[in-house]
């Protein structure tokens, strides 16, 4: 699209676009970098890193879903970091470097004392990173022992932790910026931002995978995926953890001034415009590229382009945060408007979903008699607006306000 | 025996319902809507439960699936295959009127009762009633079935040495495969009917019946051929369309050699009968196959499906159109004198009439043979005997919430109540008249 720029800033670098290949399987080999950044994809994080004394043994299979196919609700993996250690990896960043200089390369690292978190930092800073992202939210690791307590954390669950690594790697650093990626399953995500921007830290990520237990098969009732019958919990991603992300995004930006990179279940460009519109400049991809391939950029970026022509906007540095303020307490939302579902009846097709919606969830207000056609007493429905969830035809029922007529 | 053909009907041509596997039946039940007081189950005519059954299939719980679809119906995979669904539930699919395809219930069916068949559980009563049942088609056995599941004492009398009726020996192979028919009729085994094949029941037998039993019930089918009074009907190579088919459908098992086929054979009526027949012989080999119906295709009382499948196996058809006499060489069939018809006005079925069209001669079409597909009457022997009134259609009168005829103790179901109508008609008056028996049963004992 030309008339309109999708270049964005992120923790003081250009990125051409703000869409940024999260650490992940797709990220673990520099021929595969290299295919994403020919594809048009802005920057890469490359799989998280350690120091070689780490020992990584993945047990496999690591991936299971809730509805496997195509419109796959979530992807759980078991996955760990990469079995390539960080002289592997910094061979990668020089290599790709040299191939891909105006594309934004960051190390994800994680470790388990203040000096391997700084030899890591150091590393990367001398290889040519653009930046580094701290994992410490991983839900199969970045476990630190708190001094005081003696207790294993995940140090993004703990404010005081999550300061005190970020302010390690700030130490280390000398001017390659620092970003943390943080995990959703906290109480107050943004206490943990806090903590990150008193540590120094240059930006946020937010969020890393939501920790879960994605099923267990009925046969073997073994938990999903099974590794010899035997799981572990996991990390739960794609369009189902996007709602948590958006909210985990929306407190961040609320908190913060330092820059935010969104992640969590996008899979098209609508998904992205929402972490731009609640706060955050650049967004990572994991699940969709995974489900989909690299080749998706040219849609994602094409979509966010089109949108901002449409809208008039020059570029995308401009509506980042627009919706933030009208995200508010709820006892702050314009109440006593009456609204109430309002049914399309020539695009309804008889199923009476939204009948049995209503009765047995609702408030009683839709009557389906056999001619199948159904009916709003607008006395009864609240306009909760259940039906037009439900409803399987596509802008078959609306919540409208109520326009009562002068008697 | 090794010199019969292979039965290349089934061999050749499979099945022309497209079947699903497991994965591909997981797939298409998520798509239901899941409709409520669903307009499939309205459309079923024994109201299977269809949102149930496909909700049960989409959560891998296939044996509670099952027991959905035989709470209602007792021959699910054999309804599966040969219900005319495009007609029936998956005509009334709301899916329609999304621009989808229907959820494929038919093929659904088939593949949880084909699959996942499950043993019936009979609870006895302490003071069962008796019942006689006449007839061992689709709607005798299911009301045998209905009643035996209350627990009553049921003995099914049919005439053929098999049990099924049009089932077994007519519907064709290549439609309904007889290792299906056997599955589901095998199936019957358990649950303790006392099947006497092989005997025929007459008036005076049926009103002993009527003696020794609490109830009787009719399922004697349309056994009486309609047939043609012009000149040549008797030759060689005129034959009725139902024995044609039964023939076919021995002879795909194996049972009897290859019928003799025409080259060129004309089938005439507009039926479901006549359509099959045309299909069976086009498919055992026949050269060129050609329908003669007296009115249009839009009073045609078959199924547009079996049209549509007729026609792309290149059946012919020639509208308004009757035979005035059949040719015959050396005993022979030559040709048939085609006169040409002309609609009336709309007569007391609904229907409009037909008369010969004075513009239009008769003219010759050269064939080998001829089927006479022109409907089935009621053998009224029987009913006369039992003292039964009938319609003006000339089939037995019930009441149609009951299926219970003037005379109390005595039901009946099937085509000799409806004319002839599908399988799954049969089916689900034969499943009513066995509740209705039962109840009338507890009444009586009040």
């Amino acid at each position: 699209m030309k008339g309109v720029g999708l270049g964005v800033e992120f923790c003081g670098l250009r990125f051409k676009n703000p869409f940024i290949l999260a650490a992940s399987p797709s990220t673990d080999s520099k021929e595969m970098i290299a295919r994403g950044f020919e594809a048009g994809w802005a920057g890469a994080v490359l799989k998280t890193t350690s120091v070689e004394s780490e020992e990584v043994s993945i047990a496999y299979p690591i991936m299971a879903s809730l509805e496997p196919g195509s419109r796959m609700v979530g992807l759980h993996n078991i996955d760990l970091i990469s079995e390539r250690h960080i002289e592997t990896v910094a061979l990668d960043v020089i290599w790709l470097k040299q191939r891909f200089p105006d594309h934004r390369l960051a190390m994800s690292v994680v470790a388990s004392t203040r000096e391997e978190w700084a030899y890591l930092i150091q590393r990367a800073e001398k290889v040519g990173a653009d930046l580094v992202e701290l994992s410490i939210s991983c839900p199969q690791g970045s476990m630190l022992e708190d001094e005081e307590t003696a207790d294993g954390w995940m140090i993004s669950q703990e404010a005081r932790l999550t300061e005190k690594v970020t302010r390690w790697a700030k130490e280390a650093a000398t001017h390659i910026p620092i970003y943390v990626k943080l995990s959703p399953t906290v109480t107050d995500i943004a206490a943990i931002a806090r903590a990150v921007e008193r540590g120094g830290g240059d930006g946020i990520c937010a969020i890393d995978s939501v920790e879960g237990v994605v099923g267990i098969d009925p046969g073997s009732l073994s938990p999903l995926p099974s590794v010899q019958g035997y799981s572990s919990r996991g990390g739960y991603t794609g369009r189902a953890i996007k709602p948590i992300a958006l909210r985990c995004v929306a407190d961040i930006a609320s908190a913060v001034h330092i820059p935010i990179s969104g992640v969590g279940g996008i899979y098209e460009w609508r998904d992205a415009l929402e972490f731009l519109l609640l706060g955050a400049t650049t967004v990572q991809v994991c699940t969709a590229v995974l489900h989909r391939g690299f080749r998706i950029i040219d849609d994602l970026c094409d979509g966010l382009a089109r949108w901002l022509v449409r809208r008039g906007y020059a570029n995308l540095g401009e509506i980042v945060g627009l919706s933030l303020q009208r995200l508010k307490e709820h006892d702050d939302l314009p109440h006593g408007v009456m609204v109430a579902s309002q049914i399309d009846h020539d695009r309804c097709i008889g199923c009476g979903s939204c009948y049995v919606a209503c009765r047995d969830g609702g408030h009683e207000a839709i009557d389906f008699g056999v001619d199948r056609i159904p009916i709003v007493d607008e006395i009864l429905c609240v306009g909760c607006g259940l039906c037009a969830q439900i409803c399987p035809v596509p802008d078959c029922v609306s919540i409208e306000a109520v326009v009562t007529s002068a008697t | 025996m090794n010199n019969f053909v292979q039965p290349l009907v089934l061999k050749n041509q499979g099945n022309p319902r497209l079947l699903v596997d497991r994965s591909q039946a997981l797939f298409e039940a998520r798509r239901c809507l899941h409709c409520y007081e669903a307009p499939c189950s309205q459309a079923c005519p024994t109201h299977i439960d269809v949102s149930r059954f496909i909700r049960r299939l989409g959560e891998e719980n296939f044996e509670g699936s099952y027991q959905i679809l035989v709470d209602s119906n007792p021959f699910p995979a054999i309804c599966g295959l040969i219900c005319p669904t495009s007609d029936l539930c998956e005509g009334a699919c709301v899916l329609h009127r999304l621009g989808q395809s229907p959820i494929r219930i038919g093929a659904l069916q088939y593949f949880v009762a084909s699959n996942f068949q499950q043993p019936e559980m009979i609870e006895e009563l302490r003071s069962p009633g008796q019942v006689a049942i006449i007839g061992g088609g689709p709607s005798g056995l299911s009301c045998a079935v209905a009643l035996r599941r209350f627990g009553h004492i049921v003995h099914l009398f049919e005439r053929a040495s098999t049990l099924g009726g049009l089932i077994d020996q007519v519907i064709p192979s290549f439609r309904l495969p007889h290792q299906v028919v056997n599955q589901e009729l095998g199936h019957l085994g358990q649950l303790g009917i006392d099947f006497h094949l092989g005997k025929e029941i007459n008036g005076q037998g049926a009103g002993r019946l009527l003696q020794e039993y609490d109830a009787l019930f009719l399922g004697i089918g349309l056994s009486r051929y309609i047939t043609l009074s012009i000149p040549g009907v008797e030759l060689p190579g005129v034959m009725s369309a139902l024995d044609f088919l039964r023939q076919a459908r021995l002879f795909t098992r194996g049972e009897v050699p290859r019928p003799a086929l025409g080259q060129c054979v004309v089938v005439l009526g507009g039926g479901n009968v006549a359509f099959d027949a045309a299909m069976v012989v086009k498919r055992l080999g026949a050269g060129r196959v050609i329908v003669l119906y007296r009115r249009t295709m839009e009073e045609m009382p078959a199924w547009r499906s079996e049209y549509l499948e007729a026609s792309s196996l290149g059946v012919e058809f020639r509208w308004l159109s009757t035979v005035k006499a059949i040719r015959g060489r050396e005993g022979r069939v030559q040709a048939v004198e085609v006169q040409p018809m002309r609609l009336t006005s709309v007569q007391t079925d609904g229907r409009r009439g037909v008369e010969p069209d004075p513009r239009a001669s008769s003219y010759e079409l050269l064939c080998d043979g001829v089927f006479l597909a022109l409907g089935q009457a009621l053998d009224e022997a029987l009913a006369r005997a039992l003292g039964l009134s009938t319609t003006a259609a000339g089939m037995i009168f019930v009441n149609p919430a009951t299926f219970q005829t003037d005379q109390p103790q005595i039901f009946a179901g099937g085509d000799a109540v409806n004319g002839g109508a599908t399988v799954v008609h049969a089916i689900a008056q034969g499943m009513v008249a066995g509740r209705a028996i039962h109840h009338w049963l507890a009444n009586q004992r009040r």
